[in-house]
C-alpha cells in the first residue's frame, strides 16, 4: 500500500479546559480530495492549521510524505508545509497591495519570480480561475465577494502546490457563485494533480469537490467514507448534520 | 477563610499571568530585533514604515515642540523674573527641549499616531488570518511585519526629535525676542553657550529607545488581538497606553543612566 500523502496519527489539541482535537486519526491518498465536515467549534479549523503549523498540536504525528512534520528540523517542517497551497474562508488577501501582488506574493517570497515578471504572470493565474487581466492593479478591497474568493484561489495555486487547503471556501457566497467556485477548485485540482483537503459546512459543495468525506465529532474523526454517500450515509451523527436536524445525538447548546 | 484563600489564588494567578505576559513581550522583542539582522530584508517595506512613522508624524510632532518651546520661554520668564535671573531662560529652553521635552514628546505623539496605527494594521490583519497567510506563503510575519517597524521606530525617533529640537528652540526663541523683548544675537548666543553636545545626544539616545518601545507595543498588540473589531479595538488602546506609560518610566531610567553632574 503506497503511502499516504498526508497520514495523522492520535493527534491531540487542547484550549485551556476544552479538547478540541481528541485523537485524531486521518488518511488523505495523493491525489484525492477529503472532505471534513462537523459543526461549528468541532476543530475543523485546528485540524488544518495544525497541519500548516499554525497551531501546534499537543501530541500526535502529522506525516507529509511519509516524513513527521512535527518532529523534522524547522527548514524541513518548512519545506514540507511549502507544497501545501491554502484558500482561507474570508480570503485573507492582503488589503495594502494590489491583486496581482497578492497572487505572486509567494513565488516572489521564494525567489521563484522577478519582481518585473510578477504583473504578467499574476494575470495568467487570474485567468485560470476566470478572471480579467484588469483585475489585477485593482485593490481586494475594490472586489465582490466572489472575485475575492477566486483572487485567494489564484494566490493559493499560483505556486502549483501539491496539496491544496480549502477552509469553507463556498461560506458568504449565493449558491451560484459557490457552484462556481466549486467548479474552479475542481478544475485546478485536477489540473495540478493536488491533494486536497476541504474544511466545509455547505453539503452540496462537499459532495462536489469530496472524493472521500470524514466527520469530526467531540475531537474524533466519528465516520469516513465516499463524499457521494454523506447524504445517505446512515451514521447517525452524519444524518443529523448533514440533513440539518435540531433533535439527535449531537446535542447543540441552545441561547436562553 | 475560603474567602482569603480565594483572594491569594487570585493574586497568585494575576501575577502569573503578569510574568506570563512580560515573558511574551520579552521574547516578541528578541525574536523581532534578531530578525533585523537576518536575512531576507524587506528595504521597500522599512521605506514604507520609515515614511509612516517618520514623515507622517513630522506636521504634529513639529507643533508640538513649537508651542512647547514658546509656553515653556513664557513660564520661564515668570518664574525667573522673581530671581532676576531672566538671563538663564535661553539655556532653560534650549537644555529643556532637548534632553527631556523633545524626545517624551515626540515619543507620546508618534507613540498616539504611529504606534494606534501600527496596532490597528496588525490586528485586522491577525483578525482576518492575513498573518496566517503570511505563514503559508513561505515568509516569517516577525520578519516581514514586525522587524521593518521596529527598525524604522529606532530610525525615525531621532530623527523627529532632532527636527523637534530645533523648532522647540526656535518657538523659546520668537517667544524670546518678539515677546519678552530679548535681543536675538544676546538668546542665540546664551542659548548655544551653555549647550554641550551630550545633551543633545542623550535626547536622540532617548530618541531611539522611545523609537523601539513604539514600534514594539504597537506590534506586540496588534499581533495578537483576537476577537474581531473589539479586540482590534483594545489591542489599539493597549498599544497607545503601554507605549505612553514605558516612555514616561523609560525616561527616568535613561535620564538617571545618562545623568551627569
Amino acid at each position: 500500500m503506497s503511502t499516504p500523502k498526508i497520514r495523522i496519527r492520535g493527534l491531540k489539541k487542547h484550549f485551556g479546559a476544552k479538547k478540541v482535537l481528541d485523537g485524531v486519526d486521518l488518511d488523505v491518498p495523493a491525489g484525492t480530495g477529503l472532505v471534513v465536515i462537523g459543526g461549528s467549534g468541532s476543530g475543523k479549523s485546528v485540524l488544518i492549521k495544525s497541519i500548516l503549523g499554525l497551531v501546534t498540536p499537543d501530541a500526535g504525528v502529522i506525516e507529509i510524505d511519509g516524513e513527521d512534520v512535527l518532529k523534522a528540523p524547522p527548514r524541513r517542517a518548512a519545506e514540507l508545509r511549502a507544497q501545501i497551497g491554502m484558500l482561507f474562508q474570508n480570503g485573507a488577501l492582503f488589503d495594502s497591495m494590489p491583486v496581482w501582488e497578492n497572487v505572486t506574493f509567494g513565488l516572489l517570497a521564494e525567489k521563484k519570480l522577478l519582481r518585473r515578471d510578477a504583473r504578467a504572470k499574476a494575470i495568467e493565474v487570474l485567468a485560470q480561475v476566470g478572471l480579467d487581466a484588469a483585475v489585477a492593479d485593482l485593490s481586494p478591497a475594490e472586489l465582490s465577494g466572489g472575485m475575492q474568493k477566486r483572487v485567494a484561489l489564484a494566490r493559493a495555486i499560483a505556486s502549483a502546490p501539491a496539496i491544496m487547503f480549502f477552509d469553507e471556501p463556498t461560506t458568504g457566497l449565493d449558491p451560484i457563485m459557490g457552484a462556481v467556485i466549486d467548479e474552479l477548485i475542481i478544475d485546478c485540482v485536477k489540473r495540478l494533480g493536488s491533494t486536497s483537503v476541504a474544511i466545509t459546512h455547505d453539503m452540496a459543495s462537499a459532495v462536489r469537490i469530496g472524493d472521500a468525506a470524514a466527520m469530526l465529532f467531540e475531537g474524533k474523526i466519528c465516520w469516513t467514507g465516499p463524499a457521494a454517500s454523506l447524504l445517505t450515509s446512515g451514521n447517525e451523527l452524519v444524518d443529523q448534520f448533514t440533513h440539518g436536524r435540531a433533535t439527535g445525538p449531537i446535542k447543540m447548546a441552545l441561547r436562553k | 477563610m475560603n474567602a482569603i484563600l480565594d483572594a491569594i489564588a487570585r493574586l497568585g494567578a494575576a501575577v502569573l499571568d503578569m510574568v506570563a505576559f512580560v515573558g511574551e513581550l520579552a521574547i516578541f522583542a528578541g525574536s523581532g530585533l534578531s530578525h533585523i539582522f537576518r536575512p531576507p530584508f524587506y528595504p521597500r517595506l522599512i521605506g514604507r514604515s520609515l515614511l509612516e512613522i517618520g514623515f507622517f508624524s513630522l506636521p504634529v510632532v513639529a507643533l508640538t515642540a513649537l508651542f512647547t518651546g514658546m509656553v515653556l520661554a513664557l513660564q520661564s520668564y515668570t518664574g525667573f523674573s522673581r530671581f532676576n535671573a531672566e538671563s538663564a531662560i535661553a539655556s532653560v529652553v534650549i537644555l529643556s527641549v532637548t534632553r527631556e521635552l523633545g524626545p517624551v514628546l515626540a515619543g507620546l505623539m508618534v507613540a498616539g499616531r504611529a504606534g494606534a496605527a501600527m496596532a490597528a494594521e496588525l490586528g485586522t490583519m491577525r483578525v482576518t488570518d492575513q498573518i496566517d497567510a503570511l505563514s503559508t506563503l513561505s515568509t516569517k510575519p516577525m520578519k516581514y511585519l514586525v522587524a521593518p517597524r521596529l527598525l524604522a521606530g529606532i530610525i525615525a525617533l531621532p530623527l523627529l526629535v532632532a527636527v523637534a529640537d530645533i523648532l522647540g528652540v526656535m518657538g523659546g526663541f520668537l517667544v524670546a525676542t518678539l515677546r519678552l523683548g530679548f535681543s536675538p544675537g544676546t538668546y542665540l548666543t546664551s542659548s548655544f553657550s551653555n549647550l554641550r553636545s551630550e545633551d543633545v545626544v542623550s535626547g536622540l539616545i532617548k530618541a531611539a529607545v522611545f523609537g523601539f518601545v513604539i514600534a514594539l507595543m504597537g506590534c506586540f498588540h496588534g499581533y495578537r488581538s483576537k476577537g474581531g473589531a473589539q479586540g482590534v479595538g483594545a489591542a489599539t488602546t493597549s498599544a497607545v497606553v503601554s507605549a505612553s506609560i514605558l516612555i514616561l518610566a523609560l525616561d527616568y531610567v535613561l535620564t538617571q543612566v545618562l545623568f551627569i553632574k
